[in-house]
């Protein structure tokens, strides 16, 4: 409790900062990125509690204010997959002190089909910090005991295996998609509300397996395990579990997570920005923990945020154009 | 909404009519819209649509053939109530452009005006705008400092 | 013996005091329309980051339960369900409120509460692992005949007309589908606007459409929003336990109704209290006053809601599968504080598990001397504001609420508009209640068919995956039950006198 009475007190000091801030937001802003953060920094989760956004943005949570001194404070702006969030970023104020999470492969794809009210080229991202690799699960005592088990099931009877995912269009259905057209085969893809009801799913045997990611089974490690992970390399949570590429399906992907910060951000804010979550993503604590929960960080600047994105759309055209989202 | 057993009905032909054609009338534009959808997409929503159709010609049809009864509503000044309407929709209207505290300032003070049914005194104007002010004050203390809920700023004043 | 230990760990003065603290915002945050557990439970999360994980625990689960009940206030007080889980709350809690007897209600539902919240944690403290394993049994096919059961309570529901009532279960189930779908992620009649993509939010729905409605009918008259109660009544404690042990079979059978229901993650909490409520009623002697401020109805829902509470951490922690919201925000608190559910959080980290279970007991007792404490303010208060001050005051919290719940100014409009549509659809004989059960119910009932029909395909036989499982048919002869009785009590009901009810 001591440190909610702390928090009124400062908060009440910096009030008036605010309100001043609020008026003279040009001047505010002009006068630079050395003192930055000078207060709490707003960081808005496009999607609801508890998911995994949530979950690594909380996990960031703790080293932001060790670095910078300054609260990092998570607010939840759910809908639309995302699109309620992102589509009204750019009305924020543009001074460092609102940042938003994205994801990929959301914010490329969902403007590809109707649209979502934003566009992917209008989100100034700044650092992208790590990604869950799609994996395929299935249930302990599932027969299928390698992936082959499960591609040779699938090309028997087409269709006939059943996989459950989180969304159509998703991270997941992509995955799904990817691997029907590099093995051959067909199954039949469920879509669920959120990875939460996917893998409930398998855990109660109505689906033979899921298309989850490397998170899920670092979470239901006792009941799950995974055929393969599309990564590059063997997660160092799993060491057994072989990858796709090793087993010769070229599949590498899974959802990506990442920053923006509205449109009229200064550069050199942005920047620093960038150098702080850098920062973090260094911590080996933080490391350690993220790897735990079965994530794969990896470390996109802003700097190099243009290449990253326009390889990552490469990849996701040509699988909107199989899946016929596009023409 | 509490209703006795004996309270006073009306009859509800004309309005039951009303109500059944409306409803009608958003059944069929929730069917023509569905026309774009992916198949997976549209058939709940048709499903529903249809349904409730039905049920909508059956209330017509009824609305003919019986005489059905409804509870009489509340008495009370349609005035004031189209005048609540407007302030709230004006409120979460200009929430955003505003900002939340001026907003809330000018709306709060239009509702006390308009709940009112007393004269006004000097005196309790006075009493009534502080307490009002003072529970503004808190519940944007409350949300704003310690819950920490971004409240819009206005973005009218963005450019000042 | 070693459980016990760990759950008398939760009685240390520091624990105990936490429990107190987060009892007492739990029950003020619920009280106020549109702050909900879950927004209590994520604020409170970065503040337990610098606790001990018991410690952390015991104060999220206390302010989660004191948030539950604290919805009570709202729904009896201004007709305001906080959650889904407090709508039928309303349903008689209002009524009671309204002719004098807001205080018995208050008094009634602290009761209540405490023995839903006792059920629910020692549900969760006894049968977790096994309760859990039944909620694994719900497929997509189950939710679908789950929603639809929860449909066919529209009818036990509904004043006046099925046919409306039905009607307005309708233009529910068609807003649910507004926004982005998640299965074939189509943008349904959104008209282009960039805002309705996110959907109807369920509980800026539940503030429009009651809220919004009392206000309407308050400006309209000089008359009280209340009843003043009787004087020097107090809080009419020895009433109310009368009523208690009159209404025990029903306590105990809605709080049994309420942990089992909430173990279904996702549909659990929102339906719980409607299918005890109805069921309540057609076991009651005195069923035609429900609805029109029988203590029992308000008895039933007050006790199985909190019952969800404990009931829903039953798949959070041995499934590691959120049931409710709040619970979503809590297992994200354990799993940055480096804890894996699981069965291992009843064998490994037991510690911390008994002593959270033993947290909850704490605070489902604490909500009775805190609750009677903060329920008779609250009564009061309501009762004697001018109504100059209540109007404005009401209307700034339930703007104010909906804005907070996703950050969203457009679901402010969205409220409003529905509050002024709804109301008029009351005035048609089109009430609130079914149009939130429609929009709450669209969303599972669609993906569980959808999902459904997609798995009977793969297998061969979409009727056989509908039909040909047992829990299934279980779930179908419920629907028909439901459906069946209240055309049985109308028939008996008609030939016994001619009433407005029914057609």
């Amino acid at each position: 409790m001591r440190q909610i009475r702390f928090k009124t007190l400062k908060t009440f000091a910096l009030l008036g900062g605010l309100l001043s801030a609020a008026t003279f937001a040009g001047l505010a802003t002009a006068a630079g990125a050395e003192d930055f953060p000078d207060r709490k920094i707003q960081y808005i989760i496009p999607f609801g509690p508890g998911g995994e956004s949530d979950i690594s943005a909380r996990l960031q949570q703790k080293y932001f204010q060790e670095i910078t001194g300054q609260k990092l404070i998570i607010q939840y702006m759910a809908g639309g997959g995302g699109a309620v969030g992102w589509s009204q970023l750019n009305e924020m104020d543009g001074d460092g002190y609102t940042i938003m999470g994205t994801n990929l492969p959301h914010i490329i794809l969902k403007p590809m089909g109707k649209d979502p009210g934003f566009k992917t080229e209008d989100l100034k991202n700044f650092y992208y910090f790590h990604y869950s690799p799609d994996a395929l699960i299935v249930s302990n005592d599932s027969p299928f005991e390698t992936l082959d088990d499960l591609v040779a099931a699938a090309k028997e009877a087409p269709g006939s295996v059943t996989v459950s995912g989180s969304g159509t269009q998703s991270a997941n259905d992509i995955a799904n998609r990817r691997f029907e057209s590099l093995a051959d085969v067909k199954t039949t893809y469920i879509p669920f509300k959120g990875t939460g009801a996917a893998v409930t799913a398998l855990l109660g045997g109505q689906v033979q397996a899921e298309w989850g990611y490397t998170t899920v089974a670092a979470n239901h490690s006792d009941k799950v395990r995974m055929l393969a992970v599309a990564a590059d390399e063997r997660h160092p949570q799993f060491p057994d579990v072989p990858t796709f590429k090793e087993l010769g399906y070229d599949l590498t992907g899974g959802a990506y997570r990442g920053m923006a910060v509205p449109k009229g951000t200064p550069e050199d804010v942005t920047k620093k920005l960038s150098d702080i979550f850098g920062q973090i993503n260094q911590d080996p604590e933080f490391r350690e923990k993220m790897q735990e929960l079965g994530f794969v960080l990896i470390d996109v600047p802003y700097a190099e945020m243009d290449e990253f994105m326009a390889e990552r759309r490469k990849e996701y055209e040509k699988v909107a154009r199989e899946m016929g989202i596009i023409e | 909404m509490a209703t006795d057993n004996e309270t006073p009905t009306l009859d509800a032909r004309s309005s039951d009519r009303i109500l059944a054609l409306v409803i009608i009338v958003i059944a069929i534009g929730a069917l023509v819209f569905s026309r774009d959808m992916s198949i997976m997409a549209s058939v709940f929503p048709r499903t529903i649509a249809t349904l409730l159709l039905i049920f909508s010609i059956a209330l017509l049809i009824r609305a003919f053939v019986s005489c059905p009864q409804i509870p009489k509503p509340q008495p009370g000044s349609l005035r004031r109530r189209l005048g609540l309407v407007g302030v709230l929709l004006l409120w979460s209207f200009t929430l955003k452009w505003l900002g939340f505290l001026i907003a809330s300032i000018l709306s709060a003070t239009a509702l006390a005006s308009l709940a009112h049914y007393h004269g006004w005194t000097f005196k309790r104007a006075l009493a009534y705008g502080l307490v009002l002010a003072g529970i503004i004050a808190f519940f944007y203390t409350l949300f704003a400092i310690l819950l920490n809920v971004p409240l819009p700023v206005g973005l009218l004043w963005r450019h000042f | 013996m070693e459980t016990l230990g760990f759950m008398m760990a939760a009685f240390s003065p520091i624990n105990l005091l936490l429990a107190v603290l987060g009892v007492s915002a739990g029950i003020f945050i619920g009280a106020l329309p549109g702050l909900s557990a879950t927004m209590a439970v994520a604020v409170l999360v970065p503040v337990t980051f610098g606790m001990p994980t018991e410690a952390a625990l015991i104060m999220l689960g206390a302010i989660y339960t004191g948030a539950i009940y604290g919805g009570s206030y709202a729904a009896i007080l201004v007709n305001t369900p906080g959650t889904p889980s407090a709508i039928a709350t309303t349903f008689d809690g209002f009524p009671m409120a309204k002719r004098g007897d807001g205080d018995l209600a208050v008094t009634l539902s602290t009761l209540s509460s405490m023995v839903g919240g006792l059920m629910g944690a020692l549900a969760l403290l006894s049968l977790a692992p096994l309760l859990a394993q039944i909620a694994l049994k719900f497929g997509p096919v189950e939710y679908f005949w789950l929603a639809i059961f929860g449909l066919t309570l529209i009818s036990a529901l509904s004043e006046g007309s099925t046919l409306k009532g039905f009607i307005g279960a309708g233009i529910g189930l068609l807003l649910s589908t507004v926004g982005v779908a998640v299965v074939g992620a189509d943008i349904r009649y959104s008209f282009g606007s960039q805002f309705l993509l996110g959907g109807v939010e369920i509980i800026s729905a539940l503030i429009g459409l009651y809220c919004i409605p009392v206000l309407i009918d308050l400006v309209a008259t000089p008359s009280a929003h209340l009843q003043p109660p009787g004087e020097g009544r107090g809080i009419r404690f020895t009433e109310s336990l009368g009523l208690m042990w009159r209404s025990k079979f029903n306590s105990l059978r809605s709080a049994v109704i309420g942990t089992a229901v909430a173990i279904l993650p996702g549909a659990g909490g929102s339906i719980a209290s409607l299918v005890s409520y109805s069921e309540a009623r057609r076991t009651s002697p005195r069923s035609d006053n429900f609805g029109h401020g029988e203590p029992d109805g308000m008895i039933a829902t007050e006790s199985a809601n909190n019952a969800t509470v404990g009931g829903g951490f039953i798949p959070t922690f041995v499934l590691g599968i959120p049931g409710t919201p709040p619970d979503a925000v809590i297992l994200g608190a354990l799993l940055v504080q480096g804890f894996r559910t699981g069965p291992e959080m009843f064998t490994t980290h037991a510690h911390v598990t008994y002593t959270f279970i033993g947290g909850l007991f704490i605070a489902t007792l604490l909500m009775l001397p805190l609750g009677l404490l903060i329920g008779r303010y609250a009564f009061k208060s309501i009762v004697t504001i001018p109504k100059a001050l209540l109007v404005p005051s009401i209307a700034f919290m339930t703007i104010i609420g909906t804005y907070a719940i996703r950050n969203n100014p457009f679901d402010v409009v969205v409220m409003v508009v529905l509050g002024v549509v709804g109301w008029v659809l009351s005035r048609y004989g089109v009430k609130p209640s079914p149009i939130v059960l429609g929009l709450i119910l669209g969303p599972i009932a669609e993906q569980g068919f959808v999902q459904g029909y997609l798995m009977g395909n793969a297998s061969g036989s979409v009727v056989g995956a509908f039909f040909g499982r047992p829990l299934s048919l279980a779930i179908i002869a419920m629907v028909l039950l439901s459906v069946l009785f209240p055309l049985w009590r109308g028939w008996r009901h008609r030939s016994s006198k001619e009433t407005v009810h029914g057609h």
